[in-house]
């Protein structure tokens, strides 16, 4: 390792070095390092003395309530919630979702408490803050239709969830009944493929969750922007140039496919190309909004630099995670990635209940990079959208968009 | 904390109120320093975050922190009391208050000796920071998280809390210059 490549590293860890939370292979880099750099020796100076400024700092305010009068307050309210139960995700067709029907099995998913979807992220470009762990239990369903921006009252929602679930006996009751219906005049075949396609949304969702077929490769949509940008949702900021798409490099453009796929499994293509970064965090992504029964994704490329120097070492980088996080079988893994200024092919492919995010690296071959890759606990399939773009911090230049069967 | 979550999960409540004792005072600390969050309604905001804790028990599973969970949850709860106060704000014109308060808050003027004027730089290049720089600086330097912790509790990529981080010394070092300057220019 050169000692400039050292002093990276060190610099690096130094922070957490000084805030006492390093592994131990990092607390013996820094420690090996320091001892031979005068630089790094007053790098760690400073981040101690940002640490003591930090000690220092005590809130404004002091608790109105001590803590033995905040546990009273919150034991008796506590008292009065039911017992603490996993919540259901994606609760099935007619038994807890307001918003579920047969027909509304493709809905966009609505976000709670008015919000719009782009609300759900920070004012910070790569921030996603929203937590859609559904802390409160009820997040996925009952609030689902409330627009109070104040704490749900505990006894409402205790007692609409009594009324959802003696409306969910109910529907389910009919529900059943309409199934035994529909499945004494369907054929045993299509019943079949039916049951096996969708294991976890209930016995409703499986006879209406019905995709078509198409043979792999397929183009089932494709991008035309000579008539310009109608029926695509686009925000400020996108204008085309040569049947190129381009964007400015303000901050949460957006735009929407206009067409969902019907297939079950599909590849959604597109060709960007980094024009210009006039700010780090530059980013743009592929977004399938989740919908009541589907986990949607993100595939995005993001902390993008400008050409400034970046001595830290910090990257932009790829990867791909299912939305709600919680619906991922465990972490997906990100990949360091730096597309530069060149026009690249990205593919980001749906399978069931996965998905891959890859980039074609010749338009002459078929060499691909694989970015990243996420899946589901459940056995899917992932959402078919809306699917969106979304992007900022960079001047973008869009080839086509291209969705295909897989 | 994980052996604490698994007990109220299964509805114990003095594991609650061991939990609740343990993690009160540093949630209020961390609330209390966000941006945005209205001071006066900490209580009920942790109230809140406390009974969204009770009731995601089950739903935890113990792959990363317990303590960066309960700061995830905190700091969801928060996001959303943050949106309602600036809604507020925005309604009834208030909007100006905090930059002139800000203001205000630089303007600590008289000469002082050179290790105090240099301390206040930095205290003052701190509070210039954004809210984002300083967020992480806070979790790392005054709550003690690791930098996969601190992903975890912001829902980012570790690789972005390391960024973050490192824009923070950056901007850090450029507010120190301008608040030194500041206060060589005051007489």
């Amino acid at each position: 390792m050169t000692a400039r490549q050292s002093c990276a590293e060190c610099i690096r860890a130094l922070p957490w070095y000084a805030s006492g939370r390093v592994t131990v292979a990092e607390r013996a880099l820094v420690e090996a390092h320091l001892a031979d750099c005068a630089r790094c020796r007053d790098e760690l100076a400073q981040w101690r003395a940002v640490g003591s400024a930090l000690a220092r700092e005590e809130a404004q305010t002091a608790p109105a309530q001590t803590s033995a009068e905040g546990w009273l307050a919150l034991s008796e309210r506590i008292q009065t919630l039911d017992p603490p139960r996993r919540s259901a995700r994606f609760p099935a067709l007619g038994a807890d979702s307001p918003t579920a029907s047969a027909t509304t099995l493709f809905l966009p998913y609505q976000p709670v408490c008015g919000e719009t979807y782009d609300e759900i992220y920070d004012e910070d470009d790569d921030d996603y803050a929203f937590i859609l762990e559904d802390t409160l239990g009820e997040t996925m369903s009952t609030e689902h239709d409330q627009h109070d921006p104040q704490a749900p009252d505990a006894a409402r929602l205790d007692t609409r969830r009594r009324v959802w679930g003696a409306r969910a006996t109910a529907i389910a009751g009919v529900a059943a009944a309409l199934i035994l219906v529909i499945v004494a005049t369907t054929i045993y075949a299509q019943f079949a493929r039916r049951a096996t396609s969708s294991v976890t949304a209930g016995a409703t969702a499986t006879s209406t969750q019905a995709f078509t077929t198409a043979a792999p490769g397929t183009v089932l949509f494709q991008s035309d922007w000579s008539k310009g940008l109608d029926g695509w949702g686009a925000s400020d900021g996108w204008t085309v140039h040569d049947g190129m798409l381009e964007i400015d490099g303000q901050d949460n453009r957006t735009l929407t496919i206009p067409y969902k796929p019907t297939v079950r499994d599909y590849a959604v293509i597109f060709s960007v190309q980094v024009v210009d970064e006039p700010q780090d965090g530059g980013y743009f992504r592929l977004v399938a909004a989740p919908t009541s029964t589907s986990p949607g994704f993100h595939a995005e490329v993001q902390g993008l630099h400008t050409d400034l120097e970046h001595p830290n070492g910090d990257h932009p980088h790829a990867w791909v995670f299912l939305d709600p996080r919680d619906t991922q079988g465990g972490n997906a893994h990100t990949t360091d990635y730096e597309p530069r200024h060149a026009m690249w092919t990205y593919h980001v492919e749906v399978r069931g209940n996965g998905v891959q995010f890859k980039r074609n690296d010749s338009s002459l071959s078929t060499a691909e990079t694989a970015l990243s890759a996420a899946v589901a606990v459940t056995p899917g399939p992932l959402s078919h959208g809306p699917l969106t773009i979304e992007c900022g911090l960079a001047s973008l230049r869009f080839g086509q968009i291209q969705i295909i069967a897989l | 904390m994980d052996a604490l979550l698994a007990r109220i999960a299964t509805g114990d409540h003095e594991a609650m109120r061991e939990l609740y004792l343990e993690c009160r005072p540093r949630l209020w600390r961390y609330l209390a320093h966000l941006d945005g969050v209205d001071a006066t309604m900490l209580d009920d905001l942790l109230q809140e975050i406390f009974v969204a804790i009770w009731r995601s028990a089950p739903s935890y599973r113990p792959q990363g922190s317990a303590l960066a969970w309960i700061y995830a949850i905190a700091r969801h709860h928060a996001s959303h009391a943050r949106r309602d106060t600036v809604r507020r704000a925005e309604h009834t014109h208030h909007a100006g208050i905090d930059a002139e308060s800000f203001e205000t808050g630089r303007d600590h003027g008289a000469p002082f000796e050179n290790g105090v004027l240099t301390r206040l730089a930095l205290d003052d290049a701190l509070a210039r920071l954004s809210p984002q720089h300083r967020e992480v600086l806070r979790l790392a330097f005054q709550h003690g998280f690791s930098a996969p912790e601190v992903a975890q509790i912001l829902d980012v990529p570790l690789g972005t809390v390391k960024s973050r981080i490192s824009y923070a010394r950056r901007a850090l070092i450029q507010e120190y210059a301008h608040a030194t300057a500041h206060e060589e220019e005051t007489p």
